[in-house]
């Protein structure tokens, strides 16, 4: 396969999945260049046998994640319209600050947990698709779910 | 145990929803009473929905065709670059600067020849014809002798090789050292020289190495098989060494090769290949001139010793490659450990190290022993790479002995964990998620 052929039949999926861990079109786009050439720059190191799709999916939670971390301080850039949260304990909370929030506090999780939490609950893939992905066991994408979304609730209790 | 605090440990896996239904019974009845219980819950909730709603977020086809569009425009950009004017350095100039300084006969060849032996790697992809260059390469293509001087990395500072290339057969020798280096790529051996003690030493070649040892021109050629149906850009007409020249540029996905040649003969001059990462200037070509073939000759030379060492260089571990880091941090560098693990560099201290290990208060075997070992080292690091082996140098800034830094990791193949090597030259297994950041 061809890098052209590459990003072809990938760009798109990089975009989608980049957008919904940054949230901003911009960013995105940073991701998919950023995905993409480094991809290029290592052509050599890859072989016959890449499964680019799921190599893909992988780099590129991977990379929104860390671009995530970098920008973690600055302003939202966009804002989408979503349904308000219904009032929480503290007080409303408009979602997506809470979004903003989530980015913030997923960025500084532990990397597994954070691309556990990625592909189970934003990309909505299957334990085993992820154990698949991630080259592990179900039962450890489960405990990585599970550390990730307490550590979530820990980090954001204040907000919530 | 209070049953509060029972519970609370299950609202996570409640609201992930991993309860058997007996205990989401449990932790139902409990959230009637327990506002604490609640709140947390609900916090839980508000994380998954807030994760759950992201999945509704596309993009537009138009954003992600531009997305596209810009990535290849930088690629494009970058590719189509004028070659750096650089400095011209005339061989004879830098053979006077050779280092003169015995290097303990063939106590650290074997280090000095495995770091030379580069090793090419090639993924090339069947391509579309369009444009050839076809007269250009021709003779690069053909020739059954060529003789060349190679340079790795920078013009400046790089060390320059000296080729005589017949068939399968490679005499090299250096710039920057006095070994010379015969190479029978047919039987995967080598014949070491080393002029100033008059030591000679076969060197085994098969197994992994033997893979990864291509004969340069051979090598160029794959790459210009590979691009010569891709479309060339003309560089236009430009002087190199009082030769009128012309040059064209192709580039593949990994791959940038630049040819100029004599403009009335169509001969290569001079061939830039930017591989990867790493530059090869190829220049002073000739080819198919007379050689005389004794050069290339796998018999001992009169008057030289053949060393009864052996030297095995087909097997290859992690800790030839902690040593190698120690002599580099240890003799070299001050008690500091490279700034980068690049060709350039360490072919260019490659010989620094030797003498420094000549210099040892140690017995000959011993620092055969460790030249090669060193040589080793070189051979498991960069076969890292090329197997696929994800891998990071972070060492730059490290002092030896610095064990709460990471010098270095990697992912040996089928496992999933990483080999994490620290400042103390230490090393364990780590998870992924462990990682330095």
């Amino acid at each position: 396969m061809t890098f052209k052929a590459v990003v072809d039949k990938y760009s798109a999926a990089v975009m989608n999945t980049a957008i919904r861990i940054s949230r901003d079109s911009q960013k995105a786009q940073d991701v998919h260049q950023e995905v993409f050439l480094e991809i290029l720059r290592r052509w050599h190191k890859y072989n016959g046998q890449t499964n680019w799709g799921a190599y893909l999916y992988r780099t590129t939670v991977r990379k929104a994640i860390e671009m995530a971390k970098q920008s973690r301080m600055e302003p939202l850039v966009e804002q989408h319209e979503y349904p308000t949260l219904r009032e929480g304990p503290d007080g409303p909370l408009r979602t997506a600050e809470l979004q903003q929030k989530l980015t913030v506090c997923l960025a500084r999780l532990p990397r597994r947990q954070a691309d556990v939490f990625v592909f189970a609950r934003i990309e909505g893939l299957s334990y085993a698709k992820i154990a698949e992905l991630l080259d592990c066991s179900q039962e450890t994408v489960r405990v990585h779910l599970h550390r990730a979304l307490k550590r979530l609730g820990r980090e954001l209790s204040h907000y919530l | 145990m209070s049953t509060h605090e029972q519970i609370s440990e299950l609202l996570v896996d409640f609201a992930l929803r991993e309860l058997s239904d007996q205990q989401s019974s449990e932790v139902k009845a409990h959230l009637t009473e327990c506002q604490q219980c609640n709140r947390e819950l609900r916090r839980l909730q508000a994380i998954l929905e807030c994760a759950a709603n992201r999945r509704e977020l596309w993009l537009d086809e138009q954003v992600c065709e531009s997305a596209k569009e810009a990535l290849f425009a930088v690629v494009a950009n970058r590719a189509m670059k004028e070659p750096t004017p650089r400095l011209t350095i005339r061989l004879e100039s830098i053979r006077r600067t050779i280092m003169k300084s015995k290097i303990t006969k063939l106590a650290t060849a074997a280090a000095i020849i495995v770091a030379a032996l580069i090793t090419f790697y090639f993924v090339g992809n069947p391509l579309a014809a369009t444009v050839t260059f076809a007269d250009v390469i021709k003779p690069i293509l053909k020739a059954h002798t060529v003789v060349l001087d190679f340079i790795v990395g920078s013009e400046e500072t790089g060390p320059v090789m000296h080729d005589i290339v017949i068939g399968s057969r490679i005499r090299r020798t250096f710039s920057n050292m006095d070994t010379i280096m015969i190479i029978d790529l047919d039987n995967a051996k080598m014949l070491t020289l080393d002029p100033p003690s008059k030591g000679a030493a076969y060197i085994d070649i098969q197994g992994p190495l033997r893979e990864g040892t291509k004969n340069l021109v051979e090598f160029v050629r794959k790459v210009i098989t590979n691009l010569k149906d891709l479309p060339v850009q003309a560089l236009g007409q430009r002087e190199i060494d009082g030769q009128k020249a012309v040059g064209f540029l192709a580039r593949g996905h990994n791959e940038e090769i630049t040819i100029w040649a004599d403009a009335k003969t169509a001969t290569p001059i001079r061939i830039e290949l930017l591989y990867g990462q790493t530059l090869y200037i190829l220049k002073n070509i000739e080819f198919d001139v007379p050689v005389e073939e004794s050069l290339v000759s796998m018999d001992v030379p009169a008057g030289y010793t053949l060393s009864d060492k052996q030297f095995d260089m087909t097997q290859f571990t992690e800790q030839d490659f902690i040593t190698s880091l120690r002599l580099y941090a240890e003799h070299l560098l001050a008690g500091s450990f490279p700034q980068s693990l690049s060709l350039e560099d360490l072919m260019n201290q490659t010989p620094r190290i030797g003498e420094k290990i000549g210099q040892l208060n140690i017995s000959d075997e011993e620092k055969t022993q460790l030249g090669m070992t060193l040589g080793r080292g070189f051979v498991f690091f960069q076969q890292l790479g090329p197997n696929g082996v994800d891998w990071h140098y972070a060492g730059s800034g490290v002092k030896l002995g610095e064990g709460d830094k990471a010098i270095f990791w990697y992912q040996p193949k089928g496992s999933q964990t990483y080999r994490v090597i620290y400042g103390d030259l230490s090393a364990k297994d780590v998870a992924p998620e462990n990682l330095p950041k």
